[in-house]
């Protein structure tokens, strides 16, 4: 029996890659509670915006997460009925990346 | 498959503190001679964190602020677990802040982004706790 995992993250640290629901109102509902939790402005309010403007960003993928592990069980991701795989973007406006890296016999 | 499994003591002597333990997790990717695989590297205490965010002092002042906003130290009497204990508030900032993290290793390095740095965060101190490492590979 084949077995491997499957790892993907962002590469930068203020993105997320996580798992949840395919649903937009949920997407909506995340943005809402992430803003409340993590404001983005006033700007000032955080000690790393001295030359940049995204500390909100930083925090909100921290709450997010910065990667899944996934298990692949006989050549298919082994989820559950409602996983899927997200990549969440706190500061965009730019070309990032993401690593995925799937490993096993 | 190779593998190397290594536990890291960490002592630090105030109640919360990030450390960085970026060069260490580097050493021991090297040491283990794998050139192709995954480095977990995981909190073996429920009240402190391994992640990876920016090595900027600023930034690790605001995560200060904004878990003590979260989930404040003081008043203890606000948790029911502080019966007899006092660091409910260490056990939610480490759930905010995650347990471990998995880092794929590829030509023998770890494979980061520009600024992806590993760090330890302590919220509840003055006592020795445990990180561990485990890597595995070809």
């Amino acid at each position: 029996m084949s077995y491997q995992e499957c790892l993907v993250n962002a590469m930068h640290i203020t993105a997320s890659v996580f798992i949840n629901d395919d649903e937009p109102g949920l997407h909506q509902d995340f943005e809402t509670w992430l803003e409340k939790l993590a404001p983005e402005k006033p700007y000032s309010q955080y000690h790393h915006n001295g030359y940049e403007d995204n500390a909100d960003a930083h925090l909100k993928r921290t709450i997010m997460g910065r990667e899944v592990v996934v298990a692949i069980t006989e050549g298919k991701l082994d989820f559950g009925p409602w996983e899927q795989i997200f990549y969440g973007e706190f500061d965009g406006k730019r070309k990032k990346r993401v690593l995925v890296k799937i490993i096993g016999e | 498959m190779k593998t190397l499994t290594k536990e890291i003591w960490m002592d630090i002597p105030q109640r919360r503190a990030v450390v960085s333990i970026h060069n260490e997790i580097e050493r021991l990717v090297k040491e283990s001679g794998v050139k192709d695989g995954f480095a977990l590297v995981n909190a073996m205490h429920i009240t402190a964190s391994v992640f990876i965010n920016d090595n900027e002092s600023g930034l690790h002042h605001d995560f200060e602020v904004w878990l003590e906003k979260l989930a404040p130290e003081k008043p203890y009497s606000q948790y029911q677990h502080n019966n007899g204990e006092d660091n409910a508030d260490a056990h939610l900032k480490r759930t905010i802040m995650g347990r471990e993290v998995t880092v794929a290793i590829t030509n023998g390095k770890l494979h980061l982004g520009p600024w992806e740095h590993i760090f330890y965060y302590e919220f509840d101190g003055k006592r020795r706790k445990r990180l561990l490492v485990k890597i595995i590979g070809e």
